[in-house]
């Protein structure tokens, strides 16, 4: 009897478990509760908000502030690093996998799993970077999210012409371009539809967000200033063209539709991830050309926190933009947390290209290419060095030093070459570290090795972990090598000789080369595994113990 | 005592005329070739191809608006939310058209119709203020006409009568003080029409 009562319990619990899970998965039911408040992530802290700036993620300054102009100059293996970087520190996780995996979550298999992205093309000067975008469908594509289901849009009737400067960077099939479907309006997912807000009104709405439908919601806005909303329109505000804008009492109504299921309904919640792309920024109005360059990435899982530390540290602390403090306050209060609830944990810029160790195994490569950096006497600059190879397998002109750079003589980085049109693994070197790499490779490439590790004030000697090239237009020849910061090992100031990356690169035809490619990567992942290794050692954040990273400035608002 | 009506009389009549006439004057359709129409008012800002030596209309086929007008009830269109700004100054027309210049040499020109030259002034404060610009553009005066220089450009604020201007410069990355020359030449060849 009292087995029968148990299983009675059981199965009652069960079926309550099931059915409450039923009921949560339908949308109209959950949203930001009347009092109190719900965690978006029930292992990240919606008031943790990660940042990152790095001025090498841009090699240059553009020609010209178009998205054209703007995307030329991304280091997208630099910003994808970063993101990285940026994902461990906010879900406190140890891999950059871990991380990801920990703040994306979806209740279906990934393989029928649909990701919306919100961006914001209002102003085509100011749209979510092609680096940053790559970065998020190569997650969900890595996850097994088939491109089809990953749905980049902005239902904006008046800028819709805008999306077509993505168009030539996406495919559904071609997997040399992101995976993804660039929608037009909202067409892929559904159209619009009606969608009840908190305080009981409806609004026109992205029919499959507000149904339910799309299991991950991503949330990429720019940092951009706006002659309402207290000054700024980030990722709260962003939601107009997911819902249907309307500048009227303004403040309150973005703040019901940061409430509403749409958004934060779901199980998991829909809304996983906010960003802003701060690599260019408005100051002033919400179109026009950028008329700063900040260099940053922001992200938190909680969109009201993100904004509201955004225009604290950057829009104002950096930019010297100018707000109305009632409104940027009330992002907070209006989900009843304080202004000085929100933490802002800046993440040094990645000291690899990948963080993680090694490339990322879900970067469909080039071919590995390599340079060998220049020699550089004492103080002076590097000189080009030779090799790397490109795709087609003739060789690339080698990546340079930075000039004016002396360094110390780095041992040359055993790069990881990529096997054509198969994943190329990041060689880690022992040089210093390099960005962008010196040869090969390819936007979408990676795999090739580290240059020398170079610093101005003396070089270091083993250490870093290299990367692939990145420029395939050029074979290389951009590439340049900053300071290996990672490395640990003799430093010397005034090195006689620029730290100098040996290449794994190779041309991608003939066996031999593919077997020297393999081979390469083989060494590369063991030197990889060491060197993941001594970072989380010297990065006690990452340290099994959990405590944090003494390098990660970390303060609450 | 007639004389004295007459005078009584005349003064209300002539005091009427002068409102008549200032109204005629102060209406949109003499400074701005019909503020009411939009089409007008688009066709006397539109800058032909080369009026400015080798600068064009752009034919990018990624740029889905290189020329509109647009009025205070659909201004959104182009600028979004952005619009308040002016529309709250008293904005009434606009014309949005972007140039291609020497490569990389890229503009976008804004002319708008305010109505007063009050309200255009206001405009041009306010951006002034908003923006921080300090770049003059000889000969204008830096109250008539400012420039914020950018990392890749300028961009210009300017107010003539009741019209105002802006002038985005883009594609200077090497040297963005070479934008303020080209820029005074577009100012001057906009104030030519404002006449």
């Amino acid at each position: 009897m009292r087995a029968d009562r148990r299983d009675f319990i059981r199965l009652t619990t069960a079926g309550a478990a099931a059915g409450f899970l039923l009921v949560r998965s339908r949308p109209v039911l959950a949203a930001w509760p009347s009092s109190g408040k719900m965690a978006v992530n029930p292992n990240i802290d919606n008031m943790r908000v990660v940042a990152c700036v790095d001025p090498a993620m841009l090699k240059g300054t553009p020609s010209a502030m178009t998205f054209a102009g703007q995307n030329a100059v991304v280091d997208s293996a630099r910003v994808a690093a970063n993101m990285d970087a940026m994902a461990m520190a906010l879900a406190n996780a140890t891999t950059a996998d871990a991380a990801w995996q920990a703040i994306f979550r979806s209740s279906k298999p990934w393989a029928s799993t649909l990701v919306a992205i919100k961006i914001n093309i209002t102003e085509s000067k100011n749209m979510a970077r092609l680096a940053v975008l790559e970065k998020f469908c190569r997650i969900m594509a890595g996850f097994g999210v088939p491109a089809n289901n990953i749905i980049i849009y902005d239902w904006n009737t008046s800028f819709g012409g805008n999306m077509s400067s993505y168009t030539s960077s996406f495919s559904t099939t071609d997997a040399t371009k992101i995976p993804g479907v660039l929608s037009n309006q909202n067409d892929a997912l559904g159209g619009t539809t009606s969608a009840k807000l908190p305080d009981g009104s409806s609004v026109q709405c992205t029919k499959q967000i507000a149904d339910g439908t799309v299991d991950i919601l991503i949330n990429i806005a720019n940092n951009k200033g706006h002659t309402l909303f207290g000054g700024s329109t980030l990722c709260m505000k962003n939601h107009f063209g997911t819902l249907a804008p309307n500048h009227n009492n303004i403040a309150t109504y973005v703040s019901n539709i940061n409430k509403s299921d749409a958004i934060l309904g779901g199980n998991p919640v829909r809304q996983q991830l906010c960003f802003i792309d701060s690599l260019f920024a408005n100051k002033a109005q919400n179109s026009g050309t950028p008329e700063a360059t900040p260099g940053y990435l922001i992200m938190g899982t909680f969109a009201p926190a993100v904004d509201y530390l955004t225009v604290k540290k950057v829009r104002e602390a950096v930019m010297g933009a100018t707000h109305d403090a009632s409104i940027v306050n009330s992002f907070m209060t209006n989900f009843g947390y304080t202004t000085s609830d929100p933490v802002w944990v800046l993440v040094p810029p990645a000291t690899s290209t990948n963080p993680d160790g090694g490339a990322d195994a879900r970067t469909p490569a080039g071919t590995g290419g390599s340079g060998s950096g220049g020699s550089s006497t004492a103080g002076g600059g590097g000189s080009r060095g030779t090799g790397g190879a490109q795709a087609g397998g003739s060789p690339g002109s080698g990546g340079a030093a930075a000039g004016g750079r002396g360094g110390t003589t780095g041992p040359g980085g055993s790069g990881g070459a990529g096997v054509a049109g198969s994943t190329g693994a990041g060689g880690p070197s022992t040089g210093g570290r390099s960005t962008a790499a010196s040869a090969g490779g390819g936007d979408t490439g990676s795999g090739g090795s580290g240059s020398g590790g170079v610093l101005s004030a003396g070089g270091v000697g083993s250490g870093g972990t290299g990367s692939g090239g990145s420029n395939v237009a050029a074979g290389g020849s951009n590439g340049f090598a900053t300071g290996g910061s990672s490395g640990s090992g003799g430093a010397r100031k005034n090195g006689t000789s620029g730290g100098c990356g040996v290449g794994g690169g190779v041309p991608t035809s003939g066996r031999w080369a593919t077997l020297l490619a393999l081979g390469a990567v083989a060494a590369g992942r063991q030197l990889r595994r060491l060197l993941v290794q001594r970072e989380l050692l010297r990065r006690p954040d990452h340290a099994p113990d959990g405590t944090k990273g003494a390098d990660i400035d970390e303060t609450k608002e | 005592m007639l004389r004295t009506y007459y005078r009584h009389l005349s003064c209300p009549l002539a005091g009427l005329l002068v409102m008549m006439m200032i109204g005629a004057c102060s209406g949109s359709s003499d400074t701005n070739g019909g503020a009411s129409d939009p089409t007008a008012f688009g066709q006397k800002y539109k800058l032909a191809d080369n009026e400015i030596g080798g600068w064009k209309q752009t034919t990018d086929p990624t740029d889905s608006m290189p020329f509109g007008v647009y009025t205070d009830a659909n201004l959104n269109n182009r600028i979004d939310g952005g619009n308040e700004a002016y529309i709250s100054r008293g904005m009434r027309l606009a014309m949005y058209q972007d140039m291609t210049g020497p490569d990389p040499n890229i503009c976008t020109v804004v002319a708008m119709d305010f109505g007063t030259d009050a309200s255009a002034k206001a405009m041009f404060d306010y951006e002034k203020g908003l923006t921080g610009a300090t770049t003059a553009l000889p000969p204008y005066d830096v109250a008539t006409a400012i420039g914020e220089t950018l990392s890749t450009g300028v961009t210009v604020y300017a107010h003539i009568k009741a019209s105002y201007f802006e002038l985005l410069f883009d594609g200077y990355g090497a040297d963005p003080s070479a934008a303020v020359p080209v820029a005074t030449q577009f100012l001057q060849a906009l104030a030519a029409k404002t006449k």
